[in-house]
Formats: C-alpha cells, sequence, structure tokens
C-alpha cells in the first residue's frame, strides 16, 4: 500500500496514496495502522484526499486499529471527500473518527 | 421500457476484479443521477460484489464467474447480480437498516469490525430483493433516477 508518514509535532500524518480503500486491500490498511500503533503512534491523522471509495471492509479495517489503539490514543480523518464524508456520517464513523477540512487542523485538534 | 441494452459484466470470482465493474456502474450511473446517488450504487455494488466473492467461495458448488447486469430504465436503474449461490443470504434480507449500524460512541467494544456491508446495500438502494430459479440467484438493486 503507497502510504506516506510524516510527523508533525508529534502527531503521525499518513497520507493515503491510494484511490479505492476496500476488501482487496482492507487487511494490509488494518496491518499498517496496526503496525504504527505499535511503534508508539498514538495519535494519527489519515489524510484521505486521494481516495475516491470506502467501503465497509475499510470502515472494518479503521475500526480494527482504533480498538487496538485503546482509550488513550486517537485517529482522526481530514481532506475526505464530500461523498465519503456523508458515508461515515450515514455508518456514524464521524462519532469514532473526528473529520477534518485540513491535515494542519486536523493535528492541531489531536494535541489539544 | 428499457432505454438502452443492459450492460453486462461477467467478473471472475477474486476481489480485485470487482473495482472496474463498479467504477464502471458508477460512470454509467452518473449519466443519469447525481453524483451522490452513483456512488450509492457503487457502494451497494461493491459490497454485493464482495459478499459473493467471499462467501460464494465456501459451498463448493459456485461457478467461477459472476455475471452483473445494468439497466437503465425510464425512472429507475436496476442493477442484477446473478450467481449460483445467493449474493446475500435471503433471511438476512429482512433484518438489515439502519439501526445495525448503530453503536456507544463512547464504548469501542460495541464497535463491530464487519457485518456493515449487507446494511449499506439496503441504505443505499431503493429497493432490493432477491430471485431465486432452479440453479441461479439472482440480487436485483433498484435506484430511483430522482
Amino acid at each position: 500500500m503507497d502510504v506516506l508518514d510524516l510527523h508533525q509535532e508529534g502527531v503521525l500524518v499518513l497520507e493515503i496514496r491510494e484511490p479505492r480503500l476496500e476488501a482487496r486491500n482492507a487487511p494490509e490498511f488494518r496491518a499498517l495502522l496496526v503496525q504504527r500503533i505499535e511503534q508508539g503512534d498514538e495519535l494519527i491523522v489519515l489524510d484521505m484526499a486521494q481516495i475516491e471509495f470506502i467501503d465497509s471492509s475499510a470502515l472494518g479495517a479503521l475500526i480494527g486499529a482504533i480498538k487496538k489503539m485503546g482509550p488513550l490514543g486517537s485517529i482522526a480523518i481530514a481532506r475526505i471527500s464530500p461523498t465519503l464524508e456523508r458515508l461515515l456520517k450515514l455508518t456514524r464513523m464521524d462519532k469514532v473518527f473526528p473529520i477534518h477540512s485540513t491535515v494542519e487542523e486536523a493535528v492541531e485538534k489531536l494535541k489539544a | 421500457m428499457s432505454n438502452n441494452s443492459p450492460a453486462v459484466f461477467r467478473m471472475v470470482r477474486d476481489l480485485a476484479a470487482i473495482a472496474p465493474v463498479a467504477i464502471s456502474a458508477n460512470r454509467l450511473a452518473k449519466q443519469h443521477i447525481g453524483p451522490d446517488a452513483a456512488a450509492d450504487v457503487e457502494l451497494a455494488l461493491v459490497e454485493a460484489l464482495t459478499n459473493a466473492v467471499k462467501h460464494g467461495q465456501v459451498h463448493g458448488r459456485c461457478a467461477p464467474d459472476i455475471v452483473i447486469s445494468i439497466e437503465i430504465l425510464d425512472d429507475r436503474m436496476v442493477v442484477d447480480i446473478s450467481d449460483k449461490t445467493p449474493p446475500i443470504p435471503e433471511e438476512l434480507l429482512q433484518d438489515l437498516g439502519e439501526h445495525r449500524l448503530e453503536f456507544d460512541p463512547e464504548d469501542p467494544e460495541t464497535l463491530m469490525e464487519s457485518g456493515r456491508g449487507l446494511s449499506l446495500i439496503v441504505l443505499s438502494m431503493d429497493d432490493v430483493t432477491l430471485h431465486t430459479s432452479d440453479d441461479e440467484f439472482t440480487l436485483r438493486m433498484t435506484k430511483i433516477l430522482r
């Protein structure tokens, strides 16, 4: 999976360079997030600007990651398209993964 | 009455084969409905095909290919998925919907990693039915053209 890691002020920003997160690559996405969490990253922003499609398998991968992280950490989502934001709201995932319009805003909120 | 001949796709039973069909369906849908509704069709199709690929393999009598037909009628878009095993278990169709997506955001243990796909199909489309013939099952998903 093509991902760019960048640390900003103690927050890991993962730029997901994939057009689709779905059953085909959701296990890899989950493993990638779990690996970063096991490395000690407790505040993670997912930059989803390049993602055009997400299915329930990808949502499951996100949930697996937040469960792995536990109550001390947090995962936020930045730069998601309006169509995909609609899906996150439909599935109530916006209650679990805060959505921000910019990476900078997401980093600031996670640090607060 | 049909406005065009149905677009028919024959898909190998492989998760990697889903995206090209789904993207084609989205493009076709966008010619008749808005981008959000087209995204709904794509999501429903992906969820149904994922279910068909994952669960069609365990019955031991599955055909290698899944056939997808997409037809634009005057007032609706009809997506049929035909397979030798049910793309969705019929008994599950009766109890799908928004209530299946509920959880306590304060309690991560109530969050399930799986089980949303079938409810998303029902919520994304206007009508979802399963038709059975002697040797084939067809999941029909309909989107009203608004």
